[in-house]
């Protein structure tokens, strides 16, 4: 089983539309998949028309594995199930906190819950903190959207600084560029000067384009409903990519 | 090969075509998105249906094979097809697939696939959404036909239930609709519910008739038998010329050897011509497919054999086997020459036709004879060669072992078919104990003949310019170990005749021409 991560520190850089249609790609591809909502907007479960649960039945994080399997729904979609997410994981620093080896309590609970998944995506909240910890000691690896542009090259570089600080695997940390406009001089010479200084960046690039907006009025992954269109295909070479580099080739 | 848990199938109350159309939902539920297709669903196992009583259901739809649990069969639309075949597959080892070769393979090997059943399909996925237009669960609608030869359908409409996770309680609401509509429950396969009204004919091993009486009229009723087992044997040739399976020249055999057995009944029954025309044409049948079923029978067993030599003869193995399989090719040829001859055809349907007539030969002096007193008769004649050969059976040559295996066939044969006229528990017990004599006879029979036909194949063997030594050395270790397992056949065969020849199988004996 592998678990990829979807973070950002900051926020509408595209991480939920990137966990919903890599999820939605591994389905496809024939592994059994688990999407993970962890962000208490609860978008990624509203992208698969699945119901948050009400607060005070749900189970958290922090209760029992046999919890957290009863509140897995399927989707749509074949081998692919989700994980809802709901505002009680807003509580998730303070409970932590007050927990033992609080950095890898979700990596525990992740191995109670995901038997039977060959894939596990987690959606992650926009923060940087306990539980972005746990995130990173739980994944494979973590996948960062990139906009090209100043305040998100800068949030890269805090991550790979946070990284480095808490002598986590910097290795395991693939960004990618994410909303890209090339028309944009902006754009352009980030992605450029980016790609020079970090050479882990995925040469898949996501386009900024209104066929990912529209996901919040479909409802439905962009790989449902126009995977021929240029954001299917971005998603599409992106988990193939992926897949490359989680499962290297035999040789 | 896909697991799957077991399913509980809904079969449609009415006989109307359109109830997998719209399957009946709760109030709080619609459907979604909806696919079909319709196409002709083909059922493929071995004759002996080795697949399907092993658990498993091997079946082709539009070109592609799927191999599923028997109990947990399921069409299913959303499940990947696998790569179409243009052709019918025959042996397990001609699937691409490693998931259907491999477990068809170590069932079946070395039996063909065979068509044993098909359908009209039609199949219909309708997915069930709630208020949100989430979807939470996926009805698998189906509907299966076979016309009946009186050209009315055998139907059946369904549908299983692929519940959406974490939707348990709009599985339930959907379950009780249902149930209120008058849809059934049912764990079997559909396919096993319509199977008896849709199986192909196929050649049958046995033709017991159901309708004799001890009363009637031995000739009659010979006349009947001799005539369903020459429909076996007919009804096998296809399969011999089209070498579909070995088995059809088995089956083609024992059909011939029951056929003969029979004609033990027919002395001062049938005219003395037909009885001897029977007996000529029916040894020569035989006869003509000896060679076939030996050769058949060494390739069936090349395993076996393979482990009698040692590694360092294993290319004068390889050799020795290429030469028999290119004479089994050449008796194959040989004896479907025969059958599609015009000759045979005439001489089969001479006879079909000839025991299809009541009173067509001159009757001779017994013929009016009550079946049941002949048939007696017979038995009791059979056992007492049985028993002669039991008690003398330490000092048998392998040609009387033969003659004593002959014997015991004839015995079992004669048992089997007039079963309907005997006391079932005497019955049972004599012909559990003769199987198993003649099993074990036969395993003996099979080993001396293998020897003597290995020798007598390696006198007359010519492999061209290629040295024969090494071939020679590996027929050498095949006789030998050809030989050591004969002596344990032997000792096996001991225990089960002499069981035969103590009082209580006297007794049985006694018990079955006796009671009524």
């Amino acid at each position: 089983m592998k678990v990829i991560a979807c973070y950002s520190i900051k926020g509408g850089v595209g991480k939920t539309a990137t966990a919903v249609n890599l999820a939605h790609a591994a389905a496809t591809s024939g592994y059994r998949t688990l999407l993970v909502d962890l962000d208490p907007q609860a978008a990624a479960t509203f992208y698969f028309r699945i119901k948050a649960p009400e607060e005070k039945k749900v189970p958290r994080w922090f209760r029992t594995g046999q919890d957290l399997q009863q509140a897995i729904r399927g989707s749509d979609y074949p081998r692919l199930d989700l994980l809802p997410a709901d505002l009680g994981y807003r509580d998730s620093e303070a409970m932590l906190a007050g927990m033992k080896r609080s950095d890898k309590q979700l990596r525990k609970r992740l191995k109670e819950v995901t038997d039977g998944y060959d894939m596990v995506l987690i959606d992650s909240p926009a923060n940087i903190g306990l539980l972005s910890e746990n995130i990173f000691r739980a994944a494979d690896v973590v996948l960062v959207p990139v906009i090209p542009t100043t305040l998100s090259e800068r949030t890269l570089r805090l991550l790979l600084h946070f990284f480095a600080k808490q002598k986590l695997d910097v290795d395991r940390l693939l960004p990618f560029f994410s909303m890209v406009q090339p028309h944009k001089r902006l754009h352009a010479d980030t992605m450029a000067r980016l790609r020079a200084e970090f050479p882990q960046l995925l040469q898949s690039t996501i386009p900024f384009t209104v066929d990912i907006e529209n996901m919040g009025v479909l409802r439905e992954p962009v790989l449902a409903y126009a995977p021929r269109r240029p954001a299917g295909e971005a998603y599409r070479a992106l988990w193939l990519e992926l897949l490359g580099r989680l499962i290297p080739r035999q040789e | 090969m896909q697991a799957t848990a077991s399913i509980h199938y809904w079969i449609a109350p009415s006989t109307r075509s359109d109830e997998i159309d719209n399957p009946p939902l709760p109030n709080e539920l619609h459907p979604g998105s909806q696919r079909a297709r319709r196409g002709e669903l083909k059922l493929y196992d071995s004759f002996d249906w080795r697949l399907w009583f092993g658990g498993l259901a091997l079946y082709r739809l539009d070109g592609c094979y799927h191999l599923l649990p028997r109990s947990g069969f399921r069409l299913d639309l959303a499940r990947p097809d696998g790569s179409g075949y243009s052709r019918p597959i025959n042996f397990a080892e001609q699937f691409r697939e490693p998931e259907l070769r491999q477990p068809v393979q170590r069932i079946l090997a070395p039996r063909a696939l065979i068509e044993i059943a098909s359908f009209q399909c039609r199949e219909r996925s309708v997915q069930v959404r709630n208020g949100d237009d989430k979807g939470v669960a996926l009805l698998h609608c189906f509907e299966l036909s076979h016309p009946l030869p009186d050209g009315r359908q055998a139907r059946l409409e369904g549908l299983w239930i692929a519940p959406c996770t974490g939707y348990q309680l709009e599985l339930e609401m959907i379950e009780a609709t249902l149930l209120a509509a008058g849809w059934q429950h049912e764990m079997r396969n559909p396919l096993e519910l319509l199977l008896p009204a849709a199986q192909q004919p196929r050649p049958e091993r046995t033709r017991p008739l159901t309708d004799m009486v001890g009363e009637e009229p031995a000739d009659d009723l010979l006349r009947r038998l001799l005539l369903a087992q020459l429909r076996v044997v007919k009804e096998q040739e296809d399969g011999i010329i089209k070498q579909i399976d070995s088995e059809f020249l088995h089956d083609y055999r024992v059909a011939l050897r029951k056929a003969r057995s029979l004609l033990s009944l027919a002395k001062r029954v049938f005219p003395a011509a037909i009885q001897q025309r029977a007996r000529h044409d029916f040894a020569d049948l035989q006869r003509q497919s000896n060679q076939l079923r030996d050769l058949d029978v060494w390739l069936l067993q090349r395993e076996h054999f393979q482990k009698m030599v040692p590694p360092r003869l294993q290319t004068g193995f390889e050799q020795l086997f290429a030469e028999l399989q290119a004479t089994r090719n050449q008796a194959q040829r040989r004896l479907r020459r025969l059958l599609v001859s015009s000759a045979h055809q005439l001489r089969m349907q001479q006879w079909l036709y000839d025991l299809a007539q009541p009173g067509l030969w001159e009757e001779p002096a017994e013929v009016k004879r009550s079946a049941r007193a002949l048939i007696d008769r017979q038995i009791l004649r059979r056992h007492r060669q049985l028993l002669k050969g039991a008690q003398r059976f330490s000092q048998l040559d392998d040609e009387e072992v033969h003659d004593l295996r002959i014997e015991v066939k004839k015995l079992r044969y004669l048992l089997e078919i007039f079963s309907y006229f005997y006391s079932k528990e005497p019955c049972d017990w004599l012909l559990t104990h003769l199987r198993k004599v003649q099993g074990r006879l036969g395993d003996y029979n099979d080993l001396q003949v293998q020897q003597t036909h290995l020798q007598h194949f390696a006198e007359t063997l010519i492999v061209g310019e290629k040295s024969i030594g090494e071939v020679l050395l590996a027929a050498g270790a095949i006789v030998a170990g050809l030989e050591r397992e004969k002596q344990q056949a032997r000792k096996r065969i001991a225990e089960p005749l002499h069981r035969l020849a103590t009082p209580n199988g006297r007794v049985q004996l006694q018990r079955l021409l006796n009671e009524q």
